[in-house]
């Protein structure tokens, strides 16, 4: 096999790659907002009580 | 992709389509070190497969199939017709496969002939939390 070849199945395997993976860190990244919110949420209710 | 920009590479981006010949099916975004790892894929109607040809893990980035990090040879189909797509499944054991080291691999079916006819999305390997 020509090395041509197998640079574009190397780069094309690459690419295969590289766009799940930004996928997977932009689903992270909503994630971590939405755990930060809710750790906010929780430290609020736990150390502001509202007053009786 | 400025690789299939390029004037002298057009006829690479009909050749694409070669690479996604073999299929590879529900494959998870990590899998544990040390544990039997089942690879489950398609042949589709364009593929002839060959006793020879196999599926390697590869770790991310490899440039040549000679980086595979471990093999196994794809077992052919028992009544094969030619024309028609197959379901295959090799099953790496747990010592061949790569420990928990933060890198990304995947899998890659490679013909006889060197050729790289399907790669899978990437996994690693994690100690905890397998999905």
């Amino acid at each position: 096999v020509c090395s041509g070849d197998e640079s574009v199945a190397s780069h094309f395997a690459l690419v295969t790659a590289y766009e799940d993976i930004k996928k997977r860190l932009r689903d992270t990244e909503k994630e971590n907002t939405l755990l930060r919110k809710r750790v906010k949420q929780l430290e609020d209710k736990l150390f502001r009580p509202e007053a009786p | 992709m400025a690789l299939f920009q390029e004037g002298t590479l057009v006829s690479s981006a009909m050749e694409t389509s070669n690479f996604a010949h073999v299929i590879f099916q529900n494959v998870g975004k990590s899998y544990l070190p040390h544990a039997a790892l089942e690879c489950h894929y398609t042949l589709t109607q364009f593929i002839k497969p060959h006793p020879k040809d196999w599926v390697g893990i590869f770790k991310v980035g490899w440039s040549t199939a000679r980086d595979y990090y471990t093999f196994l040879w794809s077992p052919l189909p028992d009544s094969y017709s030619e024309g028609t797509a197959v379901n295959r499944s090799v099953v790496f054991q747990g010592y061949y496969v790569p420990n928990d080291d933060g890198e990304f691999y995947q899998f890659c079916y490679v013909t006889h002939k060197g050729e790289i006819r399907g790669a899978s999305t990437p996994f690693q390997f994690r100690a905890k939390s397998p999905t």
